[in-house]
């Protein structure tokens, strides 16, 4: 993992179409690496391999959802140091305050702008790198 | 008869018997003095007359006397007359007729010359008893001539007269009684000229006496009619006030009845509303218990006899809550939709809503609360599951719309490749559609967490300058979209203000791009801001075709479109202002427009402190309400003490200026119609008097009162249309208050 600049992010969601969007919109946006996990276990088991610079994670999929895998996240040495962006369309104020106060570098609402999202995971890197 | 009947009558027997007391002292006073005055004159004039009279009668008398002594002498000189002439006829013919008539004279002559001297006085008695020798002389002499006839015959007789030298002295006789009885003419003539005289003294007296009875009896009259005829216009005035008394007595006893009725029907209300109504004094202490209230509490009236909510129904943890909400009630204000835990008699807690308002006492002020309150246990778990719903379908929809959205964006930005003109233009709109889909959920999430509350808006302070500019630099792409002009005016000083500056920007994003879509390209929209002393007015003006007149009643309501093709073109949600309007509801502000054939403007308002919950109004706030029709007035003091406002009537304009140079008030609410002034007229009076020059007023009206606007502007002139929006009302009420308290 690169101190300084954000490469790889990992995109967590059962829609598929919503991971090809977002890969597509960060991989032309912002040049970065994308890989997709289609649920809460793989995307538990891809962290170790990928080893992404940051994470985009659904609130809403069937079986282990979202705060699930971010609690399961934060028991691993490793995986507990990386930002987590929750990207959900569940964005009422008190949701979002629950995300926040699990520990969630960011919430990103669904739908998200395509064109903007790169520019935005990169912000919220940066300022979770300070 | 009612207590009402014989207080009336009592009343009109106390003032006939006092105003009669009253008049009869006046008429006895006036009538003493008259009586007493033709008393004195009558008995003036009688002495007057009766001495008259006595004198009269003297006079008359020695006149009488004196007449009868002129008839004695005169017979007197005629018996010495006859008595020589008949003897000298008697000689010069011998006739013996003569003879006996002189025989007569001699026989009569002493008795008559007796009873003139016993007649005459003393003065006259000399004289004529210096003449009774002469007389007798002569009588004796023609004694003689007849004896010497008797003897010697008639020629002897003859001679013996005709030598007799005396034999004439009857000529001076005669003379001296004709001088006495001159004498006597004299005298009479002096005593008639006196009974004249005395007669005319009487005469003058009975004419005085007449015209003084004249006078007297017309002194009389004016006093009888001066004093009747009040008399007689008190008993018709009075006879009318009693008329009127009687009709106001029908009208009471008509409204008594009203009111009879209206407690019944009031307490079967009470009896049978399925709400739990009950009514408390200032301690808590339960005064009225409906059954109702025994449902929902398990407490029956029994129960609570002789105990307070604070040991009945509210729990030791919700005391402070509802003994502020009860002691803001006993100061005048009132709370609608109060939330709070109850504890029922089984000790089980229970969400319940209430409404408190002041139970107000016969002087205006509060002596205890109305509460009506409700289970909310089943309504709170329907708002769960709707939360639930919301936010489900939400997810729901927001999750195809993500790749939809997403993926169009990537086409549409040509990061994939570029594509044919055609393509897109389709790809555009597509997009654009998304967007719009895309600001209707949003939207709709919006409204409904806002006016369910589930959103706490912030509380900190900002620029109000800054805040406009920011709102307005966001805009500029949207204003060249549509070729219209941004013009700022805005208020040369800046304010920092307390509020919500995201929900402001959100209510500054959809009154502009509203203003942007409905002016025509190459127009411009003005944004301007007033700053008052405790307020921030914001103004959008549009340069469109107005609203239609039959939709401006809907304009903040929820999906609501002037025509929807219009909207559509435009591409609103049809939310914006309804959103609007439940964000400046909650920042304690107001949100309104004007509109015309040249365009409309929307206003809002906020408070330079905002903070949720009821406003506080100082417990001794007054508005005077100057409104002729008695049924408006009650209405509008029903809301006004619903709000912690005192209200003062005034059913006249002049009624109103006397009492507001009496009293200070916070607020004028006043008829455009009055029964005795214009009231524009009225207004004017009043904004050019010092003491009235900035009183807040709020003019109600059937329809816009034109010329308003000359007079308006701050301090605040505001009207609103009859019949009356209780929430439009209060609102203008609320705001000119706190505007004039600030």
């Amino acid at each position: 993992m690169s101190e300084e600049t954000l490469n790889k992010i990992l995109i967590v969601d059962d829609e598929e179409d919503i991971r090809t969007v977002a890969s597509m919109a960060l991989e032309y946006g912002g040049g970065f690496t994308v890989a997709q996990a289609g649920n809460g276990q793989q995307a538990l088991t891809q962290i170790p391999i990928f080893k992404p610079d940051i994470v985009l994670l659904d609130v809403m999929m069937p079986g282990m959802d979202g705060p699930e895998v971010y609690r399961l996240m934060k028991l691993d040495d490793y995986s507990r140091t990386i930002p987590v962006i929750f990207m959900t369309a569940k964005v009422q104020p008190h949701e979002v305050q629950g995300y926040m106060a699990l520990g969630a570098a960011a919430v990103i609402p669904k739908p998200f702008e395509a064109m903007q999202l790169a520019a935005q995971v990169l912000r919220i890197w940066k300022e979770n790198q300070n | 008869m009612n207590p009402l009947e014989r207080s009336l009558e009592t009343d009109d027997s106390i003032i006939d018997e006092q105003f009669i007391r009253s008049s009869d002292r006046k008429f006895g006073r006036w009538l003493g003095t008259a009586l007493i005055v033709a008393l004195l004159g009558a008995t003036i004039l009688g002495v007057a007359a009766e001495i008259t009279l006595i004198h009269l009668n003297t006079t008359r008398t020695q006149a009488r006397a004196v007449r009868s002594d002129m008839l004695s002498l005169g017979a007197l000189l005629n018996t010495i007359d006859d008595a020589e002439s008949s003897q000298r006829g008697y000689l010069l013919t011998g006739n013996q007729a003569l003879l006996q008539k002189y025989k007569a004279a001699a026989v009569a002559y002493p008795d008559q010359y007796q009873h003139v001297v016993d007649m005459l006085d003393d003065d006259d008695k000399a004289t004529l008893q210096a003449l009774h020798s002469k007389i007798g002389h002569q009588m004796s002499s023609l004694q003689n001539v007849l004896n010497i006839d008797h003897q010697s015959g008639f020629d002897a007789a003859r001679a013996a007269l005709q030598a007799d030298q005396s034999r004439f002295p009857a000529a001076g006789v005669d003379t001296s009684i004709r001088d006495l009885i001159a004498s006597q003419q004299a005298r009479f003539n002096v005593l008639s000229a006196g009974v004249s005289s005395l007669n005319a003294q009487v005469s003058g007296i009975v004419g005085v006496l007449i015209a003084f009875e004249l006078i007297l009896v017309g002194v009389v009259l004016w006093v009888v009619i001066r004093d009747q005829a009040p008399r007689v216009f008190a008993a018709q005035e009075l006879s009318s006030q009693n008329e009127d008394l009687r009709s106001e007595r029908d009208d009471l006893n008509s409204t008594n009845d009203q009111l009879e009725a209206s407690l019944k029907r009031f307490e079967s209300l009470f009896r049978g509303v399925p709400v739990a109504c009950y009514f408390t004094g200032p301690d808590g202490e339960i005064l009225e218990w409906n059954s109702a209230s025994e449902s929902l509490f398990g407490f029956t009236t029994n129960d609570v006899r002789e105990r307070t909510i604070y040991d009945t129904i509210v729990r030791p943890a919700g005391l402070p809550k509802v003994q502020s909400m009860s002691d803001g009630v006993m100061s005048g204000q009132s709370f609608d939709n109060v939330e709070w835990v109850c504890r029922t008699r089984e000790g089980k807690e229970m969400e319940v809503m209430s409404n408190l308002m002041p139970l107000v006492g016969e002087n205006g002020h509060p002596i205890g609360v109305m509460t009506a309150t409700i289970d909310m246990t089943e309504r709170k778990a329907v708002e769960r599951l709707k939360s639930e719903f919301v936010s489900t379908v939400s997810h729901e929809l927001r999750t195809p719309l993500t790749s939809i959205r997403g993926a169009l964006g990537l086409v549409c930005s040509g990061a994939v490749g570029q594509l044919p003109e055609q393509v897109k233009r389709l790809c555009s709109i597509a997009n654009n559609n998304t967007e719009r889909l895309v600001r209707l959920i949003n939207d709709l999430l919006d409204i409904e967490k806002i006016e369910e509350g589930g959103i706490v808006f912030q509380q900190v302070p900002f620029s109000v300058k800054e805040l406009t500019l920011n709102a307005i630099n966001a805009m500029k792409g949207y204003s060249q979209e549509y070729n219209v002009e941004i013009i700022a005016d805005l208020a040369k000083d800046d304010i920092t203000i307390t509020s919500d500056p995201d929900r402001l920007t959100q209510v500054f994003n959809n009154l502009i791009s509203n203003a942007l879509k409905f002016s025509g390209s190459g127009t411009a929209v003005v944004v301007k801001t007033v700053l008052f002393q405790s307020s921030v007015r914001v103004s959008v003006r549009d340069s469109g075709p107005g609203i239609p007149e039959d939709f401006r009643s809907r304009v903040f309501e929820k999906f609501a479109q002037a025509d929807s093709a219009d909207t559509r073109k435009a591409g609103g949600t049809g939310l914006g202002l309804s959103i609007s309007r439940a964000i400046m509801t909650r920042l304690n502000g107001r949100i309104w427009f004007e509109t015309g054939n040249l365009g409309s403007t929307f206003f809002f308002e906020v408070p330079t402190d905002s903070k949720e919950g009821n406003r506080p109004l100082d417990a001794s706030t007054k508005a005077l309400v100057c409104v002729g029709d008695k049924n408006f007035v009650n209405t509008i003091l029903v809301l006004l003490t619903q709000n912690g406002i005192q209200g003062h009537v005034s059913y006249t304009a002049q009624h109103a200026k006397q009492t507001l140079g009496q009293e200070q008030y916070d607020l004028l609410i006043m008829d455009a119609a009055l029964p005795d002034q214009d009231g524009l007229e009225l207004l004017r009076e009043l904004r050019s008097q010092k003491s009235t020059e900035r009183l807040p007023i709020v003019v109600v009206a059937s329809s816009n009162p034109h010329g308003l606007e000359s007079i308006g502007g701050d301090p605040i002139v505001d009207w609103i249309k009859k019949p009356l929006d209780s929430s439009r009302f209060i609102d203008s009420v609320m705001h000119a208050v706190t505007q004039k308290t600030s």
